[in-house]
């Protein structure tokens, strides 16, 4: 087995190289790559069993240096750029999944978002906390009556009041929700002017007017804390708003073109680990006199995991090149739109044939609850939903198609 | 439920009789008010709550193509399955176990077991006070169950000792 990992750790390497990463971004992998094994993958079992997030992962995280990777140095993060966190993100996923998704949300969704959108004063104040793992970050954008909808249907509402704003609605589904410090939360500031009246909050988890209804029984990526959450009369300054008043529409749709490529990665990471399982499975488990590698039919679906992991691979990375360096604003229309749009689309469902093959692989084994492979199969539902769902992507890229 | 079947219930079809249509339709009925509401509560504890087999038993859904002499309820194989399928919409966990008690355990037994076997577990396993598996995969058996399987049956005067370990019966 030892081998066989080294041997995978050995191509890996070939195709970085053949990627191009710098020296710095391939020292950043090998270190991830290390310490998400050595600290994270261990987590996995009691992670699912009990729904559990440990007290202090963020911390860990933090003096691991995997937070805030997007962040400048002097403000505690690594100074890289999306493709890197992307990487980052690639790695943690595939050694814990449920780790990988909060760390998304906290990481890519809250912190970089605040980076790219937030004033100086609100960058300074909470980025050196999410970039320790002190504070927690989430983003609010999904509600109980707006998913694939979020813009259009969405009832949360910030009422301006003197020189605070007074938001009342809920929040569904949000990851870290139960945990946050700080929720990069969307709501409606006027209401008459439809997706064009959302507004975009920093919100402090500590505030009386904020409350988190229920901690969610998920399918997969359990350990990662999704909650559902309340604002009742929760009372924020003015200068909790995230850029201007009424332009939370183009954070939403910038920040969620790069929330595609990363939710591409996430797939390409989870979907070597299913090929690293099925192989090892299929050269350790003996029917009929030999292991089940020898079978054909076996190499066929090795074959296609194969090849749907570096499919997913060549076009996530190649959506990842296009959002770096993204201007801050741009994004949520045309090419980058498309394109990240139709990686997600592509490493979702790549992911869903990789896993349902390297699960079947392990037999019955596969099908028992406790199992690396089990953990990957249950996990993957959600990676053609969230960020929007195979459906959506396929609109954005087809709108863009008949847009031309 | 299952009239989809049937466009045209006066044409003889090769689906279903009416009996087996009526047989159908009063245990997907029964399945769905006894049965439905307990899925929840099974998918979060992975237990079969206790009042499952006696309730089935009580109905004359054991035995299905065991005797009446037996206990059962002497029914062809294709009524069996149209119970079968009927119990699994309305609840694919009960079905797995109903199907490994009735048809793995008990119809086996019914078809190979000597007439002594037959009457001596037959009519608990037909009245729902006992309940059956199957034993054939083992870690090292599964595809090749057969070929591959390690459990072993000594002879030792008038008795077998066993010894082997099986998995996922
Ligand atoms: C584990 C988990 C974590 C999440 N984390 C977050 C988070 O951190 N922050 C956050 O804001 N949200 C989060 N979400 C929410 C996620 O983004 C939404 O679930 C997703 O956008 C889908 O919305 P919905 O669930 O309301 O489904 P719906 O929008 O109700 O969709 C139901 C079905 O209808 C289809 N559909 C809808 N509209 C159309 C259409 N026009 N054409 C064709 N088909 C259509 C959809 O594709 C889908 O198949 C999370 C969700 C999950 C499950
Ligand atoms: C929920 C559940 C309930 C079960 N209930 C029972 C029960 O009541 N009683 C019982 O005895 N058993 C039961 N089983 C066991 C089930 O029958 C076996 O899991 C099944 O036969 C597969 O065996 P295996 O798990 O050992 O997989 P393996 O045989 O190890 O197969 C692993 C993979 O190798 C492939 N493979 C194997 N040989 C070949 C070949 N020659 N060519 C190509 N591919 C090959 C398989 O298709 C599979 O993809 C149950 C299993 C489950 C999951």
């Amino acid at each position: 087995m030892t081998t066989q990992s080294e041997a995978i750790a050995a191509d890996l390497e070939a195709i970085r190289a053949n990627y191009s990463l710098t020296d710095e971004q391939s020292q950043i992998v090998d270190h991830v790559d290390r310490v998400s094994r050595e600290v994270l993958h261990p987590l996995q079992a009691r992670m699912d069993d009990e729904e559990w997030w440990p007290d202090d992962l963020f911390k860990q995280m933090g003096e691991l240096g995997l937070l805030g990777i997007t962040a400048p140095e002097e403000l505690g993060g690594s100074g890289q750029n999306e493709f890197t966190q992307a990487l980052v993100s690639e790695v943690i996923s595939k050694w814990n999944p449920a780790v990988g998704l909060s760390h998304g949300a906290h990481d890519n969704l809250c912190l970089n978002n605040l980076l790219r959108n937030g004033s100086e004063e609100q960058v300074k104040k909470y980025v050196p906390g999410l970039c320790s793992g002190e504070l927690v970050g989430a983003l609010g954008l999904t509600e109980p009556g707006a998913g694939s909808d979020a813009l259009g249907s969405m009832a949360t509402t910030a009422r301006r009041d003197g020189d605070d704003y007074v938001i009342n609605g809920s929040k569904i589904y949000i990851t870290n929700g139960p945990i946050a410090d700080v929720i990069l939360l969307y709501a409606k500031t006027d209401k008459s002017k439809g997706a064009k009246g959302i507004s975009a909050f920093i919100i402090e988890t500590d505030n009386p007017g904020f409350k988190v209804a229920q901690k969610l029984d998920k399918m997969g990526f359990r350990g990662s804390p999704t909650g559902e959450l309340v604002f009742e009369d929760c009372r924020v300054p003015a200068s909790a708003m995230v850029g201007p008043e009424n332009t939370g529409v183009s954070v939403v749709m910038s920040g969620l073109d790069l929330e595609r490529a990363m939710v591409a990665s996430v797939c390409v990471g989870m979907a070597e680990r299913a090929l690293e399982l099925g192989l090892e499975y299929a050269k350790i488990r003996e029917q009929f006199g030999k292991p089940i590698a020898s079978f054909q039919m076996m190499q066929s679906k090795l074959a296609e995991i194969y090849t749907e992991v570096e499919t997913a691979r060549a076009f996530g990375y190649r959506a990842l090149a296009a959002c770096t360096g993204l201007p801050k604003g741009a994004g949520g229309r045309g090419e980058i739109h498309k394109l990240t749009a139709a990686a997600c689309l592509y490493a979702g469902e790549a992911f869903n044939k990789a896993v349902t093959e390297a699960c079947h692989i392990h037999g019955g084994s596969g099908y028992m609850q406790d199992t690396e492979i089990n953990r990957l199969f249950r996990a993957n539902k959600l990676l053609e939903i969230g960020a929007g769902t195979s459906e959506v992507r396929k609109i954005i890229i087809a709108e863009e198609l008949l847009r031309a | 439920m299952n009239k989809q079947l049937r466009n045209d219930t006066a044409l003889p079809t090769h689906f279903m009789t009416d009996e087996q249509q009526a047989l159908a339709d009063q245990a997907g009925k029964f399945f769905m008010s006894e049965f439905h509401h307990l899925n929840a509560e099974m998918d979060d504890t992975d237990d079969l709550p206790s009042s499952v087999f006696p309730k089935l038993g009580e109905m004359g859904y054991l035995g299905l193509n065991v005797p009446p002499e037996f206990g059962g309820a002497g029914l062809d194989f294709t009524s069996a399955c149209i119970i079968t399928e009927q119990l699994s919409r309305a609840s694919a966990a009960i079905g797995l176990t109903h199907v490994a008690h009735d048809n793995l355990c008990v119809n086996n037994i019914y078809r190979n077991a000597n007439d002594d076997l037959r009457r001596k577990y037959l009519p608990g396993l037909c009245n729902g006070t006992l309940i059956g598996a199957l034993g054939l995969t083992e870690p090292g058996a599964g595809s090749d169950a057969l070929g591959s399987m390690r459990t072993t049956a000594k002879k030792d005067a008038d008795d077998y000792i066993l010894n082997g370990a099986k998995i996922r019966s």
